[in-house]
C-alpha cells in the first residue's frame, strides 16, 4: 500500500469482519453476500484512492508515480479471481443439493444408523405448531384429530454404533408447549462430535392447525390444513397442498416450491429454482431470484413477481403463465399485464385488460384474442414485435421502429412513413384504446383478426372459467380443451 | 514534472480500478458481461494517457527534449 493510505487498514477490517460474522452467525449467508457484492470493493478502493490523491495534491504533498502500486494491482487481481470463483461456485452449487456435496471423512468412511422416532401430544382443534428440524424432511398432514402424532426416524451417520447411540439420546424428539405455540423439535444442535444427523418426520396435526417450519436442509411437505403455513429454511423444497389459510415461504435456497389448492394468499421470498403455483384463491407475491421454471396456473387474485431482472404484475389468471430465464408465455388472463424485463421473449395470448411491456431485449408476440381491447404499450429496445388483433376490434395505433421495418396488414388506408433507417405508422380503426408499439431495432408485424396461422388457435378462445362469453366454435374431435402444453417457438 | 501531469498520472490507477470494478458489477447484475465490456478498459486507459500528454504539452518546452520526451 502507498504511504499514508487508508486502503490497507480498511481491507483488514473488512476481512476480519467477514470472518467474525461467519464465526459468530454461521446462519448468515456471509459468503453468498461476498460472492454477489465483491466488485463494489474494487470501486470503493479506486474511489478512496482517487479521493486520497486529490487531498494530497491539494495539500501540496508529493504524489505517488503510480496511483495504485504493482502490489496493490496484484492484490486486486487475487480478489477478482477469488470473487469470480465464489460467484461461479455459488451459481454452480445452486443447481445441486448443497448438503450432499461433502468431502469429509464421515461421508466416505462413516456408517448410517437409524433410530425410530415416536411422540404424541394432546392439543385443541386449532393449535399453532412449529417444527424445528435442522436437517431432514418433514411431512405434515392435517386430520380430524385433537392431538399431534409424530413418527419417523433419526438417521445418524457416525464412525461407530456407540457414538450414534450417544447422539440419538442427546437429539431426542420432543413436543413442548410454549405459550400458545407447540414446538416439535429434533434437537440436532445438541449432537456432539463429527456426526451427521437427519430426522425424517411424519407429523399428523389437527386439521385446524397453523404450521410453521424452521430448518436448514430438508424438504417440507404440508397438506390438508385450514390454518396458515409458514416455512423458513436455508435450503428446502417446499410442497403445500389443500391449505385453507395463507402460505408464506422464506428460503435462502430451494430446488422447488409447489403450492396447489390454497385459499389464502401465497407469499414466497428467497432464492431458488422452480416455482409452481396452481389453484390459488388469494393473491400471489413472489420475490427473489429463481433460476428454474416459474409456473402459475389459475390464480384468482393479483399476481406480483419481482426479481432482479423482471417485474411482473397482473390481476387474474384463468389460464397459465410459464416463465423461464429467457422466455415468458402467458395465456388466458385479465390485465392490466405489466412486465419489465431486461431480456425475455414474451408471448401473450387470449387476454383482456391491456398490457404494458418494456423489454431491453426480446421478441414480443401479442394476441389479445378478446374484445373490447384495452390500452397496450409494447416496447422492446431490440427485438421483433408481432401483434395480432381480433376481428372487429377498434383502436388507435402508433407504431414506430428506429431501425427496421413495419409490416402492416390491416384493413383500411394506412400509410407507413419512412424515417431515417426506420419506419412509423399512425392511424385508427373506429374509436378505441391506444396501442403503442416501439422498438429501437427490429421488425413490427401488425395484423388484424387473423389468428388462424397460429398453431395455438384452439386455446385462444378456451372455454375456461373466467373467460368472457365467446361464440363457441365447433370443436374438432381431436382438439384438447384445456391446458395445452406450451409449444416452443 | 508539471504537478497536473503528476496528478493525472497518479489518478490513472484509481480510475482504472473503479472502471474495472464497474465492469465487474455490470457483469454480475446486468446482461453486459465482462467479455463484452472489456474494451472499455482500453478506452479509459487511452483517455488517461491522452490527458497525460495534454499535461505534458502544457508544460514549458524543454530545449533538450523538443519532442516532449522525459
Amino acid at each position: 500500500m502507498s504511504r499514508g493510505s487508508i486502503i490497507g487498514p480498511i481491507i483488514l477490517i473488512l476481512v476480519g469482519g467477514l470472518f467474525l460474522a461467519n464465526n459468530v452467525r454461521p446462519d448468515l449467508p456471509a459468503l453468498q453476500i461476498v460472492a454477489d457484492w465483491w466488485p463494489f470493493l474494487l470501486i470503493a478502493w479506486g474511489f478512496i484512492r482517487f479521493g486520497e490523491i486529490l487531498v494530497w495534491h491539494s495539500q501540496g504533498k508529493p504524489l505517488p508515480t503510480a496511483g495504485i502500486s504493482g502490489g496493490e494491482w496484484f492484490l486486486a487481481i487475487v480478489i477478482t479471481l477469488a470473487g469470480s470463483a465464489l460467484f461461479v461456485g455459488r451459481n454452480f452449487a445452486d443447481r445441486f443439493p448443497h448438503d450432499r456435496i461433502t468431502f469429509r471423512g464421515l461421508e466416505l468412511f462413516g456408517e448410517q444408523f437409524d433410530f425410530p422416532l415416536n411422540a404424541t401430544f394432546k392439543t385443541g382443534k386449532t393449535p399453532r405448531v412449529q417444527i424445528e428440524n435442522l436437517r431432514g424432511n418433514a411431512r405434515v398432514v392435517g386430520a380430524e384429530t385433537e392431538e399431534i402424532k409424530v413418527t419417523g426416524r433419526n438417521s445418524i451417520r457416525a464412525f461407530d454404533r456407540n457414538a450414534a447411540d450417544r447422539n440419538n439420546k442427546l437429539c431426542n424428539l420432543e413436543i413442548v408447549q410454549q405459550g400458545d405455540l407447540i414446538l416439535i423439535r429434533t434437537n440436532q444442535d445438541k449432537a456432539t462430535g463429527e456426526q451427521r444427523i437427519e430426522s425424517e418426520l411424519e407429523i399428523i396435526v389437527p386439521k385446524g392447525a397453523t404450521v410453521q417450519g424452521r430448518g436448514r436442509f430438508g424438504d417440507f411437505d404440508v397438506s390438508g390444513i385450514t390454518g396458515n403455513v409458514d416455512v423458513d429454511s436455508d435450503n428446502a423444497g417446499v410442497r403445500v397442498s389443500d391449505i385453507a389459510g395463507g402460505v408464506r415461504v422464506d428460503l435462502r435456497r430451494s430446488d422447488h416450491v409447489r403450492a396447489v389448492n390454497v385459499k389464502g394468499n401465497v407469499e414466497i421470498r428467497g432464492r431458488g429454482s422452480d416455482v409452481e403455483l396452481e389453484n390459488i384463491e388469494g393473491t400471489v407475491a413472489l420475490n427473489g431470484s429463481y433460476g428454474g421454471e416459474i409456473t402459475f396456473r389459475r390464480i384468482a387474485k393479483p399476481i406480483r413477481f419481482e426479481s432482479q431482472n423482471t417485474n411482473l404484475r397482473l390481476e387474474k389468471l384463468a389460464g397459465s403463465i410459464q416463465m423461464s430465464h429467457g422466455e415468458l408465455v402467458a395465456e388466458d388472463f385479465t390485465g392490466p399485464f405489466t412486465l419489465r424485463s431486461n431480456s425475455k421473449d414474451v408471448e401473450l395470448r387470449n387476454f383482456s385488460g391491456g398490457a404494458d411491456i418494456q423489454l431491453d431485449r426480446g421478441d414480443l408476440n401479442v394476441r389479445p384474442g378478446r374484445l373490447p381491447l384495452a390500452v397496450m404499450t409494447l416496447n422492446t429496445r431490440a427485438g421483433n414485435v408481432e401483434l395480432v388483433l381480433p376481428e372487429k376490434s377498434q383502436f388507435s395505433l402508433s407504431a414506430e421502429v428506429d431501425k427496421g421495418e413495419i409490416d402492416l396488414n390491416l384493413p383500411g388506408q394506412w400509410r407507413v412513413e419512412e424515417e431515417g433507417k426506420g419506419q412509423k405508422v399512425r392511424g385508427a380503426v373506429g374509436t378505441g384504446p391506444s396501442i403503442t408499439i416501439l422498438s429501437d431495432r427490429g421488425e413490427l408485424r401488425i395484423r388484424h383478426g387473423a389468428v388462424e396461422t397460429s398453431t395455438r388457435t384452439d386455446v385462444t378462445f378456451s372455454d375456461r372459467e373466467g373467460a368472457p362469453p365467446a361464440p363457441k366454435a365447433p370443436t374438432p374431435p381431436e382438439a384438447p380443451k384445456k391446458n395445452l402444453p406450451v409449444v416452443e417457438q | 514534472m508539471n504537478s497536473n501531469l503528476a496528478l493525472v498520472r497518479a489518478l490513472r490507477g484509481p480510475v482504472m480500478m473503479m472502471t474495472l470494478g464497474g465492469m465487474l458489477v455490470a457483469d454480475h447484475f446486468t446482461r453486459f458481461g465482462f467479455g463484452r465490456t472489456w474494451p472499455v478498459l482500453l478506452i479509459v486507459l487511452g483517455i488517461m494517457k491522452l490527458l497525460e500528454r495534454t499535461g505534458v504539452s502544457s508544460e514549458p518546452a524543454n530545449p533538450y527534449t523538443p519532442m516532449g520526451g522525459k
